[in-house]
């Protein structure tokens, strides 16, 4: 197979990439490796990535761009946010649940939208 | 070691959008070569070791920026204009500018260059007023909420436009890079091309530029829309900018061309397709020897002399007390710090505290009246655990009277380990 026709874009290729990175993570840095690599996906990727999967966008460029800018918007809701009530660690937790919330709610209207289309 | 890995996570990040924009454009060989490439990037591997500087985060962003500008503009020449990706990087650009608005300098250009030479090249104007308003609107609504941090009155920012760089030069146009006289980086090497990239990459980038010059397509009229903006921006200062900034985005261009250019002209050149593939396998092979046994070496040589003694990296004594600054003072706390011997470390100390931190530059025992500290400051952290270290006997002496003169009437929050931290104003 030559590199011209490797798919990049394989879901497996990048959840395999992923799990390297995890283990890696994990066998160098110890628990805490585990835990901050564990913190950037969960927390700056998974969020924007249900919003951006509402989007015509490749699997790759969801990928990347949710993790663009997850690490500029996550932590400044999170700012905001801790200003107004004064805890960091709540406001990680509020955020994490906005934004997913806002993912998935997207994804709901939008099918909803469609199946009342189809009807 | 948490906050030292994410620093760590962040500053390598321009391999991931290197190779996403350069996947993108050229294939996934180039795009693999190119983030191969930027892992020996010098310049990325200074700025961690010189501590936190929030221009490196911005830049990283170009790349991304620019890919999903190119997509918007890219699709105006297909069956569906996609707006989504001109709405991406709207939230792109306003995250580069909550790191550091020169990143967005650097990518406005590139995007403004490039909307030009395509409208003119292929008569199409690309212009959307439905989604440029959107595209404003996201801006606004990314910004709004910390409007004041970069803009408000008293902003770091607006106190630098206003000051203007102080920094003409006479050079002229005829150079790419050269080395300011103040401030400047303070590493030897750091401004010169074949210190930090290798003179090999010279022809191999001219015949990049020659390839992009030649072909012209969409793709490459991107690449020669950033080489103009480098120019540009490394001579801001004959208009009146500050000298020689931006330099750290010379590699995330260049690097990519040492590939585009051999692989390209290989790609066109009227020769059996089996040949072909041999050369380029040839040249590949080739080009991966340098980046490795070059680069790579000279990288790893300087890594592995990175953290030769206590007095180049972060102590315990000085991670313990970023560590009680960021516990214990007030989220707008203004610190002063004073003492700690490398500019790098002062970058540590800045980043682990989570708190706003003022330094003299030079020298390093500091001469500053605390009053006139700006912006006004409410603590201070003083730190002889450097100076004791390096037995530095008449700088510690420098350094009492200092504290004797400016905290007299501070009150004392914490004194371990050879550091002092004050809060200002309290008797």
């Amino acid at each position: 197979m030559s590199l011209e026709k490797f798919k990049i874009e394989d879901k497996g290729i990048l959840i395999g990439v992923g799990i390297l990175i995890i283990l890696f993570s994990l066998l160098l840095f110890g628990i805490t490796g585990l835990r901050v690599v564990a913190g950037v996906f969960l927390l700056f990727l998974l969020p924007f990535y249900l919003i951006l999967d509402n989007f015509e966008l490749s699997f790759i460029e969801k990928i990347l761009f949710s993790f663009f800018i997850g690490l500029g918007i996550f932590p400044s809701i999170v700012y905001g946010l801790a200003l107004a009530i004064n805890s960091i660690r709540l406001a990680i937790v509020i955020a994490f649940v906005l934004l997913v919330g806002i993912g998935l709610g997207i994804k709901y209207y939008k099918r909803k939208k469609k199946s009342n289309s189809v009807s | 070691m948490s906050a030292f890995l994410f620093y760590a996570i962040i500053c390598s990040l321009i391999v991931l959008a290197s190779y996403i924009l350069f996947r993108n454009l050229f294939g996934v060989l180039i795009g693999f070569l190119s983030s191969f490439f930027i892992i020996f990037s010098t310049r990325d591997i200074l700025w961690y070791l010189f501590g936190q500087y929030p221009q490196v985060a911005s830049f990283v962003y170009m790349p991304v920026v620019l890919y999903s500008y190119y997509k918007y503009v890219d699709s105006f020449f297909s069956e569906k204009k996609k707006p989504i990706y001109l709405y991406i990087t709207a939230i792109l650009l306003s995250i580069q500018f909550f790191f550091h608005p020169q990143g967005v300098v650097a990518s406005v250009l590139v995007i403004i260059i490039f909307s030009l030479f395509t409208i003119f090249k292929e008569r199409k104007f690309i212009f959307d007023i439905k989604h440029f308003l959107v595209f404003l609107l996201i801006i606004a609504i990314v910004l709004g909420p910390f409007f004041s941090i970069p803009l408000g009155k008293e902003s770091k920012f607006r106190k630098d436009l206003a000051i203007g760089s102080g920094e003409k030069s006479d050079a002229g146009f005829f150079y790419w890079t050269k080395t300011p006289k103040e401030p400047g980086v303070g590493y030897p090497g750091y401004y010169s091309y074949s210190a930090m990239n290798g003179i090999w990459t010279v022809p191999f980038v001219l015949l990049g530029i020659a390839f992009l010059l030649v072909s012209r397509k969409r793709k490459e009229m991107l690449l020669i829309s950033w080489l103009i903006a480098l120019y540009i921006l490394f001579h801001e200062a004959i208009i009146g900018g500050r000298a020689e900034r931006f330099i750290e985005t010379e590699a995330y261009l260049f690097y990519p061309l040492v590939f585009i250019g051999i692989l390209g002209f290989i790609g066109v050149i009227k020769m059996p397709d089996l040949y072909k593939r041999y050369a380029k396998a040839g040249f590949v092979a080739l080009l991966l020897i340098l980046v490795i046994f070059l680069n790579g070496k000279a990288v790893y040589s300087q890594l592995k002399g990175a953290y030769g003694n206590d007095l180049s990296r972060i102590t315990s004594a000085q991670f313990n007390a970023a560590e009680f600054i960021g516990e214990k003072l007030p989220d707008d706390a203004q610190v002063y710090i004073t003492g700690t011997l490398s500019f790098n470390k002062k970058k540590w100390i800045w980043a682990l505290s989570h708190k706003s931190m003022a330094w003299q530059v030079v020298p390093v025992i500091n001469t500053i009246d605390i009053k006139n500290c700006e912006p006004k400051c409410t603590h201070a952290f003083v730190d002889y655990s450097d100076l004791a270290l390096a037995g530095a006997g008449k700088e510690i002496n420098e350094l009492q009277e200092w504290e004797k003169n400016n905290l007299a009437d501070a009150s004392l929050l914490y004194d371990k380990d050879n550091i002092r931290v004050y809060e200002l104003g309290k008797i």
